[in-house]
C-alpha cells in the first residue's frame, strides 16, 4: 500500500468512528501559519514545515491526514503527534511532489488537516472521538495563459489636507509579461458624487510577480468617508477594486454649553451645542456632566438624552441639572460627549448665581499616548564616566600648570 | 619623557574616545521591538525603539525598498498602528531629522486556533476561519475573537478564510 494510500485509509477510520463527540470537555487547537502558498512547477519537490500549538498544554494525540485536490502529491513520515502537557507545540513536517502538469489555471490545494484526539482513556485503551479540527493550507498557483492581473489595494489614511496613498498592487497571474499598467482612481463621497480622478505612472509586471504603483491624493476635504474605485488597464486588458476609506477621524466638536433662564433652587437645563465634523450621520450621541465643589467632591452627574447628528451639521443636546440644595458659587464641570465608539471630554468652569449660570470651557484633557524620547542604555554609564574622566583631566591640567611655575 | 605627560596624553585620548561614542549613543536610533527577523501571531505589535530625539517618524512597509509606507509621526518611543497589519513580512525604521535607525524585519504569520467548550466554537487565531461541518451547506465565515453555538456538530473544521 503507498503511502498516500495508507493517509487515506487512516482518515477513512477516523472518519468512520468518530461517532460520538465527549460533551462537556473543553477542546482547543493550532496550527501556524495557516497557510503556505507557493507558484506551480512541473515536478517541484518541497518540504514545508508548520507548527501544531498545544493551546491549552493538555495530553492528546494530534491525527494528520491531507485532502484537497493535491492530497495525492502530500506525504508525511507521521500521522499521529502525541502532546504531552508540557508541550506549547510542535513542528510537523510534510512533503509534496507536484505532477508535470495541472491543466486548470488558478488556486490548487492540498488541505492538511490536524485533528485533535484524547491520547489515552483512564485505565488504558485509546479513545477516538469526533471533535474539531484545524487545516493548513498549501496553495499552488497556476498561473493563468497569456496575460492575467489581479489587483489587491492598500489604503494609507490620511487627515485632511494631508496625503492619502493608494497603493495599487498589480499581481500578474499570467504566464506572460505585463508591459504597460496603469491605475485610474475615480474617488467617490458619501453620496456617490465623484469627487476627483487621479492617475499612476506606468509599469511594467513581469509574469508572477507583483508589480506597486503608489498614488497619492491630497484629501482636501471634509472629514468622512470615502470611496476609491479603481481601475487598471494593462495591455488592453482592464481589472477593477474598490474600497471605502476614511479621511481624518470621526469627530464630534463641542462648540458651547449655555444655561438659560435659570434660577437657583430650579431645574438648569444646560444646552450643550456641538457640531459633526464627519460626513455621515453619527447616531446615539450623547453628553454626561460631572460637577464637582471646590474640595474636589463629586456633587451632581447628570446625563442628557441620545441623538442623532446629521452629516457636518450642529446640533444641540440637553441635560438638566436640579440645583435644590446647591450653593451660590464657581464649581468645575467634566463634560463627556460619547459619539460612536469614542468620547471627547471638556472641563468647564461652571459659575452658579442666584439667576444664572455661566460657562466657560477650560480646555480639552488628553491621554499621554507614549512617553518622551529616552537616551540609549550606554547613556546611563558613559555620561557619568565621561564626567569623571573630564574631572581627572581638569586636576592633571592643573597639576601640571603649578608643576611648571 | 615624562611618564605623567604620557599619562595626560592617553587620558586625553580615552576622553574623545569616549566623547564620540556619547555623541553616537545620543544620535543613535535603536530598534527594540519587533525584534529583527521576528516571527509573530500580533497583528498590533507595538513598535519601540531607543533615541534621544523627541520627533520621530516611523515608517512601515512590505516592500524592503519603502516604496510605499505607511508612517506616524511620533512624539516618543513607541507606537502602535490603529489599525491591524496583514499577514506577511514588514520592514520598518525610525527617522528623525538626519538619523536613522536603519531597518528592520519582521513577520506576521497567520495562525489558525479554535477552542470549542460544548457547543461552543470560538475563533482564538489571528485571522478569519472558515468553519465547515457535515450538516452545514458550504462554509462559514468566523472572525477573529467570535464565537458561534454550533451544537453537537460532529468533524468541524476550521481553515484560513
Amino acid at each position: 500500500m503507498s503511502r498516500q494510500s495508507r493517509l487515506s485509509a487512516l482518515a477513512l477510520v477516523a472518519m468512520v468512528v468518530m461517532l460520538s463527540l465527549s460533551a462537556g470537555q473543553a477542546q482547543a487547537i493550532g496550527i501556524t501559519p495557516g497557510r503556505t502558498t507557493i507558484d506551480f512547477q512541473p515536478g517541484l519537490e518541497q518540504a514545508v514545515t508548520f507548527t501544531i500549538i498545544n493551546n491549552d498544554h493538555k495530553d492528546f494525540n494530534a491525527f494528520v491526514y491531507a485532502e484537497g485536490d493535491l492530497k495525492d502529491y502530500v506525504t508525511s513520515e507521521k500521522t499521529i503527534i502525541e502532546f504531552k502537557e508540557s508541550d506549547d507545540s510542535k513542528p510537523f513536517t510534510y512533503k509534496f511532489r507536484l505532477p508535470d502538469k495541472l491543466d486548470q489555471p488558478g488556486d490548487h490545494w492540498a488541505k492538511i488537516v490536524v485533528m485533535e484526539m484524547p491520547s489515552e482513556q483512564e485505565g488504558g485503551g485509546q479513545v477516538i472521538m469526533a471533535t474539531t479540527a484545524v487545516v493548513h493550507q498549501l496553495r499552488v498557483k497556476v498561473p493563468y495563459p497569456g496575460k492575467y492581473a489581479d489587483l489587491e489595494l492598500v489604503v494609507n489614511e490620511g487627515d485632511t489636507g494631508e496625503d492619502t496613498n493608494f497603493i495599487v498592487k498589480v499581481v500578474n497571474l499570467g504566464d506572460e509579461d505585463i508591459y504597460k499598467a496603469f491605475a485610474t482612481i475615480d474617488i467617490l463621497g458619501a453620496t456617490n458624487e465623484k469627487i476627483v480622478t487621479i492617475e499612476s505612472e506606468q509599469i511594467a509586471v513581469e509574469s508572477k510577480k507583483i508589480g506597486e504603483m503608489t498614488v497619492p491624493w491630497t484629501a482636501d476635504v471634509n472629514p468622512g468617508m470615502y470611496h476609491a474605485m479603481v481601475t487598471v488597464n494593462y495591455d488592453g486588458k482592464v481589472a477593477t477594486i474598490e474600497k471605502t476609506f476614511a479621511v481624518g477621524a470621526m469627530r464630534v466638536e463641542i462648540i458651547d454649553v449655555k444655561v438659560r433662564n435659570f434660577v437657583l433652587g430650579g431645574i438648569a437645563k444646560f444646552e450643550i451645542n456641538m457640531e459633526n465634523k464627519w460626513n455621515q450621520k453619527i447616531s446615539d450621541v450623547f453628553a454626561e456632566m460631572a460637577f464637582s465643589s471646590a474640595d474636589g467632591n463629586q456633587i451632581a452627574s447628570i446625563k442628557s438624552s441620545s441623538i442623532d447628528v446629521d452629516p457636518l451639521q450642529r446640533a444641540t443636546l440637553y441635560a438638566y441639572w436640579d440645583t435644590e440644595g446647591v450653593q451660590k458659587g464657581t464649581y468645575d464641570a467634566k463634560l463627556i460627549l460619547h459619539y460612536g465608539e469614542k468620547t471627547s471630554e471638556k472641563l468647564l468652569k461652571t459659575y452658579v448665581n442666584l439667576e444664572s449660570i455661566d460657562t466657560e470651557i477650560v480646555g480639552i484633557t488628553a491621554r499621554v499616548i507614549s512617553a518622551k524620547g529616552s537616551p540609549g542604555p550606554a547613556a546611563d554609564y558613559l555620561v557619568p564616566i565621561v564626567v569623571i574622566l573630564v574631572f581627572i583631566n581638569v586636576g592633571w591640567f592643573f597639576y601640571f600648570r603649578k608643576r611648571k611655575k | 619623557m615624562d611618564r605623567n605627560k604620557i599619562a595626560f596624553g592617553a587620558m586625553n585620548v580615552m576622553v574623545i574616545g569616549l566623547l564620540a561614542v556619547l555623541l553616537a549613543n545620543l544620535i543613535t536610533i535603536q530598534l527594540v521591538y519587533p525584534n529583527h527577523k521576528l516571527t509573530t501571531a500580533d497583528r498590533t505589535p507595538v513598535f519601540m525603539w531607543i533615541g534621544m530625539q523627541s520627533d520621530f517618524t516611523l515608517s512601515l512597509d512590505d516592500n524592503k525598498d519603502f516604496s510605499s509606507p505607511v508612517t506616524a509621526k511620533v512624539d516618543g518611543n513607541s507606537y502602535a498602528f490603529p489599525s491591524e497589519l496583514g499577514i506577511g513580512t514588514y520592514y520598518w525604521k525610525v527617522e528623525s531629522g538626519p538619523f536613522s535607525s536603519g531597518t528592520g524585519k519582521f513577520t506576521v504569520m497567520s495562525s489558525v486556533v479554535v477552542s470549542r467548550n460544548e457547543s461552543n466554537l470560538k475563533n482564538e487565531g489571528n485571522v478569519p476561519l472558515s468553519v465547515q461541518a457535515p450538516s452545514i451547506t458550504g462554509a462559514f465565515v468566523l472572525g477573529v475573537e467570535e464565537s458561534i453555538d454550533i451544537g453537537a456538530e460532529e468533524n468541524v473544521k476550521a481553515e484560513q478564510a
